[in-house]
């Protein structure tokens, strides 16, 4: 017995000690960045299309304009669902637009963002939309820049980035990982989904939303890239540049209220006045803390709401009320605590807060320096909100919920427009 | 730079001292080793319990690492004047952000029953591993197998006391993952791969 003991131990030691006597550091990085998805300049100009209605996947912006909705899907196109009874929407049709976030509608014309060109369709036939315009190398960069975290350069050599594709990438080093992805940090809201909403009315354009870039004001198209203000002439069947102009760093958001452009960055709300409709001018700035933040205006007061998110990882989760009655000089007149804010909409004091993972919050803003909760719908996820005529439009993972808001106290659900892609690239 | 949060407890050294050596001390024999010491019944070629304690200089040939020291107890008993078999428990501080606190089984082989003997061991179990600097934030951390064969000498002094060296080759495993710029996750795994000198007493009661 003990010789058989002592045997097994010596079998054991001896391949031990023949080992390394250094120590052994094995480390594993994990990430998610995005690679962007190429598309030859030929077939980009090519691209679009009408074809028939399809399932909604990864909805981007909505627009609501006499009683249609056209909804955005991210980098694909467009969306035409008739919504003219919203207990009963019907999907009439999808324009194939490359490239495509953002868009606004006036009369018979629809106007899109494809990569850098805006795009303008006569839809007066919503069965058969036609592409009557391309305005070439408008919006600058826009597309180039990756929704989130990306170690990949552009390379024009492969054509235009019409899309980004999420990947999940994975290095394993013995000590530590020397080739560090480079950060790619995305610019603001740029590329979310689902920011439509915060009934953006306009004069003689449709709804847009809190986390819109276009804006219709009278017989004029504003747009903002993620530095500068564009605005585009929309008087006759002819669509032109008019100005353009530098507002800052990581711009997300425009919100058109009373001859005035409310404009959301990272850092801060821009005031604009249209006095000269074709030049706005820039009046004021309201700085708060980094994040992501769209902005709706009523009466005297703009509603932001500030939120942490991988884009603004160092934020904070509140609603600020800003005084806005002295256009050159807005001041925050009241803050609340949020869990998660996204878009927002407002309409005759009722707030709507969409608080993404946490639900929806209808709250009474008809005093903004006292702004109480009605009632927390915890059971969706929501990201954005158009509230108009009494119909509240909701975009979440389900996809697109309608409540009857005529009674602030009783929503009722009308209907749902579903979405059948994943839900995570909802966000 | 990075944004971590830790969620693990965190104990200092000497508080894990002193909680691994209570827990290792039965209070029946903490009056015999303190009180009686010196009693005449001689150590070796016996059978029963006993009570050790040791530190193990755990060194590495490899450039960068910090040598460290492996404090420990064991409760064991002796089936046979040869063969004993015990529980053991300790503190080891790597400081890589972590320390471990090994658990294990010792197993130990006595050339001779009697007098000044050659001896095998085999020390196996897991550590637990504990954070030891707070400005290192982690999103995890665990341990991980242990692993420690050796050879000694075991020296008979008085009574109930022995003496013994030591030599072995110690393998601690741990890992911990914090979250990095760039939603990186990094996952380190390490493997601390160490010969080990050691000395300790036994007390035979």
């Amino acid at each position: 017995m003990p010789s058989l003991f002592f045997g097994m131990m010596m079998l054991l030691l001896v391949p031990l000690f023949l080992t390394s006597c250094n120590d052994q550091r094995v480390q594993t990085v994990t990430w998610t960045e995005y690679e962007p998805v190429y598309m030859s300049e030929a077939d980009f100009m090519n691209s679009v299309s009408v074809v028939p209605p399809k399932d909604l996947e990864v909805p981007g912006k909505i627009y609501f304009y006499e009683g249609f909705l056209y909804v955005n899907e991210r980098n694909e196109g467009i969306h035409i669902i008739d919504n003219r009874d919203p207990s009963n929407p019907v999907n009439i049709g999808f324009i194939t637009i490359p490239a495509s976030k953002d868009l606004a509608v006036k009369e018979d014309l629809l106007y899109a963002d494809s990569h850098k060109d805006l795009l303008v369709f006569d839809i007066s036939d919503l069965q058969n939309p036609e592409l009557i315009e391309r305005i070439e190398d408008v919006f600058n960069t826009a597309a180039n820049i990756a929704p989130g975290f990306t170690s990949q350069q552009v390379d024009p050599s492969q054509g235009l980035v019409v899309d980004w594709k999420e990947v999940k990438r994975e290095e394993i080093c013995e000590g530590n990982c020397e080739s560090h992805p480079q950060w790619g940090r995305s610019i603001g809201t740029t590329f979310d989904s689902f920011s439509g909403g915060a009934s953006s009315e306009s004069g003689g354009g449709g709804v847009g939303g809190s986390l819109a870039r276009f804006a219709i004001n009278g017989n004029y198209l504003y747009a903002v890239d993620h530095t500068d203000l564009i605005t585009f002439t929309i008087e006759t069947n002819n669509t032109d540049q008019v100005s353009q102009s530098s507002v800052g760093w990581a711009i997300e958001t425009i919100f058109p209220y009373n001859d005035n452009l409310f404009i959301g960055s990272e850092r801060a709300m821009y005031i604009y006045h249209l006095e000269n409709p074709a030049n706005p001018q820039q009046l004021s700035t309201y700085w708060h803390a980094t994040a992501c933040d769209p902005v709706v205006v009523e009466g005297d007061y703009a509603f932001v709401t500030l939120r942490q998110s991988e884009q603004c990882p160092q934020a904070v989760n509140r609603l600020e009320v800003v005084n806005v009655s002295e256009l050159t000089n807005p001041y925050m007149v009241n803050s609340y605590e949020m869990k998660n804010p996204h878009g927002l909409g407002i309409d005759g004091g009722n707030l709507f807060v969409s608080e993404g993972e946490f639900g929806l919050k209808i709250m009474d803003a008809s005093n903004p320096l006292d702004i109480k909760l009605l009632r927390h719908i915890e059971d969706i996820k929501s990201y954005d909100v158009i509230p108009f005529n009494d119909v509240l439009m909701v975009t979440g993972d389900e996809g697109i919920i309608q409540y009857d808001y005529s009674d602030i106290n009783d929503l009722k659900k009308l209907s749902t427009i579903p979405v059948f892609g994943d839900d995570d690239e909802l966000l | 730079m990075m944004s971590y949060s830790d969620s693990k407890i965190n104990l200092n050294l000497s508080g894990v001292v002193a909680v691994a050596f209570f827990l290792m001390l039965p209070l029946s024999n903490a009056v015999q080793i303190f009180g009686q010491a010196s009693a005449a019944q001689p150590a070796q070629g016996k059978t029963g319990y006993f009570l050790q304690s040791g530190t193990d200089i755990l060194t590495s040939t490899g450039s960068g690492s910090v040598t460290t020291a492996r404090i420990f107890f064991v409760n064991g008993y002796r089936f046979t004047p040869n063969t004993s078999v015990g529980v053991g428990l300790g503190f080891t501080p790597y400081d890589d952000p972590l320390s471990l606190i090994p658990f294990f089984f010792d197993f130990n082989y006595r050339f001779k029953e009697d007098g000044i003997s050659p001896f095998l061991f085999v020390r196996a179990g897991y550590n637990f591993s504990v954070k030891n600097d707070e400005s290192f934030l982690l999103d995890d951390h665990k341990g991980g197998l242990l692993l420690h064969p050796g050879i000694g000498l075991e020296f008979p002094l008085s009574g109930q006391f022995d003496l013994y060296l030591n030599a072995g080759y110690s393998i601690d495993n741990s890992s911990y993952e914090f979250e990095s710029w760039g939603n990186r996750i990094v996952t380190n795994d390490l493997s601390f791969r160490r010969l080990s000198i050691g000395a300790g007493f036994k007390i035979t009661p």
